[in-house]
């Protein structure tokens, strides 16, 4: 089964995400539009300020709720547990859909910020790239684990940490692709990203054998 | 008689809990009732004869030939449903269609639509359907049903089908379970679990009886009501009638309880009342002895 159908007997229909994403892309671009039609100091700054923060956690968030609920189908605790480890070939979907959902989570983000970028010049999307790299790393560091706390942590890194940072930056001086974002800082991010992507694959196998 | 699934030393240990090692066969072409209390072990067992937990140890054999539960063949074939919270809690039915269409191959979806009319629940068709969390819990247990009889399978597997269900419903259930061994025509087989059977009485042709994890008692229904004897009595001979009871109790104006037809006539002698057992009865006097002798 291909990958994204693998996704689509873990998620059954796949329009609440893209309902989030297009949600989060919307508002972005009614920002937008409204900072070009009402270029008051007032009205600039607050858009601003206030679009790295949202492009972070809307963003980052809608893009990682896929992956989630994957991981979420190898908790016990979870309703649905039992229905998906009696599917046919069950590892086999979970470990296809963990692929589907990180990749998809990837292209959301490229996709927004290849948008946003092109239509408003906003170069500070690409901390919300970098941040969005990263916490889909963190995510799939810790998502075979039992702790919510620690499948919670990278919404709140997105959440409270990068978006509270991106607003910071973009206050200051604007943002800038300085070199040392471009050079070091996002590849970084990506490291993290393929790296924690490859982890929770490899891992796959031995989480969905382990119980309780 | 043939099998559809054979156990031999199937164990599955927790750290304060142990299932088995269980012996047992299931007979093919009928309805297997698993009966016992809340923590007997009916669910673990359900659970590992599915493959949603593995065994500890020992063997299970399924439809006379395959060994593995894992394998893509054998679950097509099995029809499990759990008792309670079995799909997604933000699912509505057009994901349990899209899911289930996928995922097996022989899922009718036209089929569910129609089963989830027929029980009275949303399907995918219905205007504003509800999610899984916001449903009752008899309703949950409606669609999971729905789910179940419109995939093609060879036997079906489910734990606690009627607890959330309301009497009338699990009286449909019945006869749909019924339904489903006659189009079967002696090759498909039913292992239910239930810790109330009197409402899925006539659902039951086999009954297996569970406690703390062990067997204590199976066989046909049929054989098994021939095998025992309700007795009723005077209180006043209640203290020689109850050394001959494998349970019993005793009020102000009689003495009720169950033992081996073996004994019949041994009973005669008080004057007490025989009747044969209802597959209630049986639970309940199997299950008081296995506690009280624990």
């Amino acid at each position: 089964m291909s990958l994204f159908k693998s996704f689509r007997v873990m998620a059954g229909t796949i329009k609440q995400y893209v309902i989030l994403f297009a949600t989060a892309v919307g508002v972005t671009a009614a920002l937008g539009i409204v900072r070009m039609l009402a270029p008051k100091e007032i009205v600039v700054g607050f858009i601003d300020g206030f679009v790295p923060f949202f492009a972070t956690i809307s963003v980052t968030v809608s893009c990682m709720i896929g992956s989630m609920g994957v991981f979420n189908a190898n908790n016990p605790l979870a309703v649905g547990y039992k229905y998906y480890h009696s599917l046919p070939n069950a590892y086999e979907l979970f470990r296809k859909a963990l692929i589907f959902s990180d990749i998809f989570a990837i292209a959301l983000l490229v996709l927004y910020s290849a948008v946003v970028v092109a239509l408003f010049g906003w170069m500070q999307v690409f901390f919300a790239l970098g941040a969005g790299a990263f916490c889909i790393g963190l995510l799939n560091f810790f998502g075979h684990g039992r702790s919510p706390f620690a499948k919670m942590m990278p919404f709140v890194v997105a959440g409270g940490f990068a978006g509270g940072f991106a607003t910071g930056i973009s206050e200051e001086n604007g943002f800038e692709l300085t070199p040392l974002f471009i050079k070091i800082i996002l590849p970084v991010a990506a490291v993290i990203c393929v790296s924690g992507i490859a982890f929770a694959v490899l891992r796959a196998k031995k989480a969905w054998e382990r119980e309780g | 008689m043939e099998n559809i699934l054979t156990a031999k030393g199937l164990t599955k240990a927790y750290p304060k809990f142990t299932l088995g090692e269980l012996d047992f066969e299931i007979p093919k072409g009928f309805s297997t009732a698993l009966i016992g209390a809340n923590g007997a072990g009916k669910t673990t067992l359900i659970d590992v004869l599915c493959g949603v937990i593995h065994k500890t140890a020992g063997d299970v054999t399924y439809f006379g030939t395959e060994k593995d539960i894992d394998r893509e063949e054998v679950r097509e074939q099995i029809g499990y449903c759990a008792s309670q919270g079995f799909f997604p809690a933000a699912w509505k039915p057009k994901d349990i269609a899209i899911s289930m269409e996928l995922a097996y191959k022989g899922f009718d979806r036209e089929l569910f639509n129609k089963l989830c009319e027929e029980m009275e629940v949303d399907n995918e068709f219905s205007r504003k359907p509800v999610n899984m969390l916001k449903q009752s819990d008899g309703n949950r247990m409606r669609l999971a049903l729905a789910a179940v009889f419109a995939r093609k399978t060879d036997m079906l597997i489910l734990d606690e089908p009627g607890s959330s269900l309301d009497p009338l419903m699990r009286d449909r259930l019945c006869d749909r379970l019924r339904d489903y061994l006659d189009e079967g025509n002696g090759e498909k087989s039913i292992l239910f679990s239930t810790h109330n059977i009197a409402d899925m009485e006539n659902a039951a042709d086999y009954a297996i009886f569970m406690d703390k994890g062990k067997m204590i008692e199976r066989g046909f229904v049929e054989d098994l009501k021939d095998k025992y004897i309700i007795v009723r009595g005077e209180p006043a001979d209640y203290d020689k009638a109850k050394a001959l009871m494998l349970s019993h109790n005793v009020n102000r104006t009689t003495f009720e309880g169950l033992a081996l037809a073996e004994n019949a006539r041994a009973f005669e002698e008080l004057s007490a009342v025989r009747e044969r057992p209802t597959l209630q009865q049986l639970s309940v006097g199997l299950l008081k002895h296995a506690e009280e002798n624990r």
